[in-house]
């Protein structure tokens, strides 16, 4: 009861939006995980995978065509629109899906939301994007090649048939007493249940969210596309944010809060605990060179809020520094991935 | 003299479409006279009354309905006549012509590759109706007609299709092909192979799950061994090969209706006339590891890249792989000592620290004291100070931060050592004291020599 009575205060003592996103997340579980089903059932299937497996065709096998690319993409068609409809949405309004809708991310973080802060392991600080497009690399080319099929590790499996054996199910029973389920549900407890916040399967195992961080990151360049972005003149450096970000996106650079994109899920909770405004879910401000500029009047003394509103960008400085290891790996493998790709195609 | 060569040639065209009507269901031998009789009945070796009647709608709509009953049933000449004398041999010639090259029909090329095959010793001749029961029980192997029962021409699921496509068979196919005797010859055959294969993949599947599926069957199975001839019991592979097929794509996707999955003939026997399934270790087999490369890499199938040499362990990919199904305890100890599925390993190590995890959790959840978690920094068990210097980038403040767990223990274990060193040796403590002077010595000796 007591723990009951917690959880409500807590709920209540949420942001409006995260409350909201919570909401979603949860009507995204029922509708997408067993025993209802609704959404896949829809397409006449009873789970995530097979035809609306989202996390397959895009395997690398050596020696692959693109007429074999054609046929995984074909058997599973209804992923492939789900998932170019997923990052569409990423590319003008940020990761809506992982953060809002996803029922498998969104499941681990509910239930790690719920459990206590103490027994939790923090995951945020390790090198998300070394990780995170490591792991895409390896589960793209490396275990197709070695033969480890790409369902083993695949918690898009795991979490519909834990809720399906929750509410009874002989088929998500039989699933999980396994081997590999027990793998499987034992990495949804470290990385999903009592990782702090839940995310770390998102963040470092999902190749949906990897890639869908590639378009994040990429399409925050463009200046009209909605992304959580700092204004770095109103930034207290009093660290809340990072503090709150479930993606460990946020980090204190100087004591200022820089947001990785390729990390970031837009979930809008820095922005409901900023007491500043500092932090955004917006386009990037224009940034307009003043009109008394243009016209070469000169205004003495130059005011003041003036220089608050219009603080020019500051190009970055090119400076000798100390080899990035983590830049290496990356390079490493993209390039890697770019000559068995190329070799394969001229080979052919 | 123009209208009467025209009569005459509309009587000529009358003449020869009659002339090839024949009955498309002949009986020559006149077996219906007796076996068409609704109640024909007779008391066997057994004691067992069993009825003779053959119903006619049944046998001119199965498979075999224009064979003539003797083309088969050859050794009766006479009646009444003996059982034995109707044993059917379904490996014998039969007087329906093929009509590509004229020779009889027979299905002795088939009959060859299944006896070569790891089902060959299944009966393919001697069959009787009264010998059905005897012949399931004796054989564990599927005899010819375990799965191909004269089924029905066009099959159940078929008929919506077939009745579509023949109603437009005479607009369709009667303006090149005219006439009624064609039409009725050929038409059906060809309607029924234009709608499609009546074995599509969920139908073949379902023949083999017959019998594979039935696990506890499966269980009891004894494999011979092709070379000691020894018999051998069967893996969990073999015993849940259907269950650990629905599990992957391949089983999936045709379970959902898409026909993009492979179905177990597919894999198993996917050259020559589809009955040629032999054990995995076999050469020959399909799914031998030599020859997986071309058995995944058909065309339609994986046939870009199973072929490629860098693709090796592609073939490798377990598709009756037992780690995917639910056993029982002992079951599971029984296919850890068989199969040696790593993910076992991975579950041990990683489900230890999950239940600590679990268990931890709990324990704090309803004897914790939460007053002690903090509000501004990181609660958490593991990490918490690694998040707080990198993503904040608070500094170690020593006054403030205790000494952790492990400068602890290497402390501690310096300790033992440097106390284990004195003990064997007691004038450790004075080389110790010698050693600086020395090192300044040492250090002062080269610039001596220049």
């Amino acid at each position: 009861m007591k723990i009951i009575k917690g959880w409500y205060q807590e709920w209540l003592a949420q942001p409006k939006v995260q409350r909201f996103r919570y909401m979603t997340i949860f009507a995204s579980c029922v509708l997408f995980l067993g025993p209802l089903t609704i959404l896949p059932k829809l397409a006449g299937n009873s789970d995530l995978c097979g035809r609306l497996c989202m996390r397959r065709f895009y395997l690398y096998f050596p020696g692959m065509t693109v007429e074999d690319f054609v046929t995984h993409a074909s058997a599973a068609m209804i992923g492939v629109i789900a998932f170019g409809l997923i990052l569409l949405t990423t590319l003008f309004f940020g990761r809506i899906w992982c953060g809002y809708l996803c029922p498998v991310g969104g499941f681990s973080e509910l239930v790690s939301r719920l459990l206590n802060d103490r027994w939790k392991i923090e995951y945020r600080w390790l090198p998300q994007f070394q990780i995170r497009y490591g792991y895409l690399a390896t589960y793209m080319i490396v275990l197709p090649a070695i033969g480890v099929s790409a369902c083993t590790l695949c918690n898009f499996i795991t979490v519909p048939r834990l809720v399906e054996s929750m509410s009874g199910g002989a088929g998500g029973l039989a699933f999980i007493f396994s081997a590999v389920g027990l793998v499987n549900l034992s990495l949804l407890l470290l990385l999903g249940f009592f990782a702090s916040k839940g995310r770390a399967y998102c963040q470092f195992m999902c190749p949906i969210g990897a890639i869908d961080g590639i378009v994040n990151s990429l399409g925050s360049r463009f200046r009209n596309t909605h992304r959580i972005r700092v204004a770095k003149e109103r930034c207290t450096g009093c660290n809340i944010c990072a503090r709150n970000c479930m993606c460990g996106a946020i980090k204190m650079v100087d004591k200022i809060a820089t947001v990785q994109q390729s990390s970031c899920m837009d979930c809008h909770e820095c922005v409901d605990v900023c007491d500043w405004n500092a932090i955004e879910w917006t386009t990037a401000s224009r940034n307009k060179t003043p009109k008394r500029i243009k016209k070469g009047v000169d205004i003495f003394p130059e005011p003041d809020w003036q220089v608050m509103t219009f603080t020019p960008r500051l190009e970055p400085t090119i400076q000798a520094r100390a080899i990035r290891w983590g830049r290496v790996v990356n390079a490493t493998l993209l390039l890697g991935f770019t000559v068995a790709v190329a070799a394969t195609l001229i080979i052919r | 003299m123009r209208s009467i060569t025209l009569l005459l040639l509309m009587l000529l065209a009358a003449f020869f479409s009659t002339a090839h009507a024949e009955k498309r269901h002949p009986d020559p031998d006149g077996c219906f006279s007796c076996h068409g009789l609704p109640d024909l009945k007779y008391v066997d070796k057994q004691g067992q009354l069993r009825s003779a009647t053959i119903l006619k709608a049944d046998y001119y709509g199965s498979l075999h309905g224009s064979v003539p009953c003797k083309d088969c049933h050859r050794k009766i000449t006479d009646y009444p006549h003996e059982e034995k004398d109707g044993l059917v041999d379904c490996s014998e010639t039969c007087h329906v012509k093929e009509p590509s090259n004229g020779k009889a029909f027979t299905h002795k090329d088939i009959a060859k590759e299944f006896q070569a095959s790891a089902h060959g010793k299944g009966l393919i001749k001697d069959f009787a109706a009264g010998n059905r029961i005897k012949e399931d029980k004796d054989s564990a192997l599927p005899s010819c007609r375990r799965c191909h029962a004269n089924d029905p021409y066009i099959a159940p699921s078929q008929m919506a299709a077939f009745k579509e496509a023949f109603e437009h068979n005479d607009a369709e196919c009667g303006t090149c092909h005219a006439g009624d005797v064609w039409r009725d010859q050929f038409s059906g055959h060809i309607l029924r192979r234009y709608i499609g294969n009546r074995l599509n993949k969920p139908v073949s599947n379902a023949l083999c799950i017959d019998c594979h599926g039935n696990t506890e069957r499966m269980a009891k199975v004894e494999q011979e061994d092709p070379i000691t001839k020894e018999k051998e019991t069967v893996g969990p592979e073999f015993i849940y090969s259907t269950e650990t097929y629905d599990k992957t794509l391949h089983g999936r996707l045709i379970s959902d209706g898409n026909m993009m999955g492979a179905s177990c003939i597919e894999c198993h026997a996917p050259t020559g006339l589809h009955h040629d399934i032999r054990r995995d270790d076999d050469p020959k087999a399909s799914v031998h590891e030599y020859q997986l490369a071309t058995t995944c890499g058909q065309s339609n199938c994986h046939q870009g890249y199973a072929k490629n040499a860098a693709n090796r362990g592609f073939l490798k990919t377990p598709m009756h792989g037992a780690a995917t199904v639910a056993l029982g305890l002992e079951a599971k100890l029984n296919e850890l000592q068989q199969t040696k599925s790593n993910w076992y390993y991975g579950a041990i190590v990683f489900g230890i620290l999950a239940v600590i995890f679990f268990g931890g959790s709990v324990f704090w959840w309803l004897f914790g004291d939460r007053k002690k978690l903090s509000k501004n920094n990181n609660n958490s068990l593991l990490g918490a100070d690694q998040f707080q210097r990198i993503i904040i980038g608070t500094k170690a403040n020593k006054a403030r931060v205790k000494e952790g767990r492990w400068e602890v223990t290497k402390r501690q274990v310096s300790g033992w050592l440097a106390q284990f060193g004195r003990k064997s040796k007691p004038s450790a403590a004075n080389e110790d004291k010698q050693a600086p002077t020395e090192k300044t010595a040492d250090a002062h000796t080269p610039k001596d020599e220049s």
